[in-house]
């Protein structure tokens, strides 16, 4: 009699924490999926005995501010998460031991960002591929004129006359407190390799040149980018 | 003799000018060849034959190995952002992350051990580059 209370007691609890765990998961989910489709959520636990001892989220293709990303995944250590607020489908980490952030944006996600751009500024008949060389961004791109900002155009038709600007540019890519900049290595336009004097030019110019953005409901900064054979790894 | 001794000075003062004026040609051609020149520089590292990333600083062995190292992290914490897991072996990082695993050719010489949410690499012969140990930690290179 005694054995089969034993039993039934390590029984109820193994179910309750089976339940448990499974419940975290769909709790999170449903907690986020009013920011982003469900299909795109996928919430991974890890526990210490009864203790979640980590706490893994990640949301496929969501837009950090101008960016597409292909992956964000928000990792928390011992996080303790606010029930009350999980059951009316809020997400919220009362307190945890560690945070971190880490993006993925792929050379297709940086392509779709410069064509974006160029949209938003009406610009037509801009052209451009990119490749990532590590550590630098490769870039080949070819753009009428026309469509140039009249202050770059000012700067460079000085120097490099013609009916459509077109060449090579290779740049290494910072962030800071989720504000994006770029330093150029190298460019060639329009046959001609550009001088440094150009370069820091519109270097101070325009950086840093855009940010990104938080993904919801989360809150953080980026401060390191690595680029690699096919992505580009941000992190806090 | 005041006559001559004018035309005297205006002889003298248009040689002095032609002088003046071959100096300040001469400048004017070599500002024009130095013009030319850097053009003529700039035009020929601009053909597409130059459309290469600049050379990376070679690094000596021992500042090689962190380099290295720094880049193995770096695409762990790529790889765990997109599947939520460590790689089984250092070789699924590539190509996705690493286009080559540094030291691949070199067997046994990272040790690489991943865990469900952590993992360590040990060089086994940290000696090579000077040191006595090298080891990462979930992305902390410690070395003594």
């Amino acid at each position: 009699m005694a054995k089969l209370k034993l039993i039934s007691i390590l029984l109820i609890l193994v179910i309750n924490s089976v339940f448990l765990r499974a419940d975290t998961k769909t709790k999170i989910i449903d907690a986020l999926d009013h920011h982003y489709k469900r299909s795109d959520i996928t919430v991974k636990t890890i526990f210490d005995g009864n203790t979640l001892k980590k706490l893994l989220i990640r949301i496929n293709n969501p837009s950090i501010g101008p960016i597409t990303a292909d992956y964000v995944t928000i990792a928390y250590d011992y996080p303790k998460l606010d029930w009350k607020r999980l059951l009316k489908k809020r997400f919220k980490v009362k307190s945890h031991s560690g945070f971190s952030v880490s993006v993925l944006v792929s050379e297709t996600g940086i392509k779709n960002y410069f064509y974006s751009k160029a949209r938003q500024y009406k610009k037509k008949g801009f052209e451009i591929s990119v490749d990532f060389k590590p550590p630098y961004v490769e870039c080949k791109y070819n753009m009428p004129a026309d469509q140039l900002s009249s202050e770059s155009a000012a700067i460079l038709s000085k120097y490099i006359p013609g009916n459509s600007f077109n060449g090579y540019a290779v740049f290494n890519l910072s962030v800071r407190n989720n504000a994006l900049s770029a330093s150029s290595q190298k460019v060639i336009l329009n046959h001609f390799l550009l001088p440094n004097v150009i370069l820091s030019k519109l270097q101070n110019r325009y950086n840093p040149f855009d940010s990104v953005r938080p993904i919801a409901p989360f809150n953080y900064k980026l401060n390191k980018l690595k680029v690699q054979s096919k992505y580009i790894l941000f992190s806090n | 003799m005041s006559e001559s001794n004018q035309n005297n000075d205006n002889t003298n003062d248009k040689k002095t000018f032609k002088k003046l004026m071959k100096y300040v040609l001469l400048f004017v051609a070599l500002v024009i060849v130095i013009i030319l020149a850097i053009g003529g520089y700039l035009y020929y590292k601009g053909g597409e034959s130059n459309y290469v990333p600049p050379e990376t600083e070679e690094l000596s062995s021992n500042k090689q190995i962190i380099s290295d190292l720094e880049t193995i992290s770096s695409a762990l914490e790529s790889f765990y952002t997109q599947n939520l897991a460590y790689p089984a072996s250092l070789d699924e990082l590539s190509p996705d992350f690493i286009e080559k695993i540094p030291y691949a050719d070199e067997q046994g010489l990272l040790k690489y051990e991943p865990q469900e949410d952590s993992y360590t690499i040990t060089v086994t012969k940290p000696e090579k580059f000077d040191y006595q140990q090298i080891k990462v930690e979930n992305g902390e290179i410690k070395t003594n």
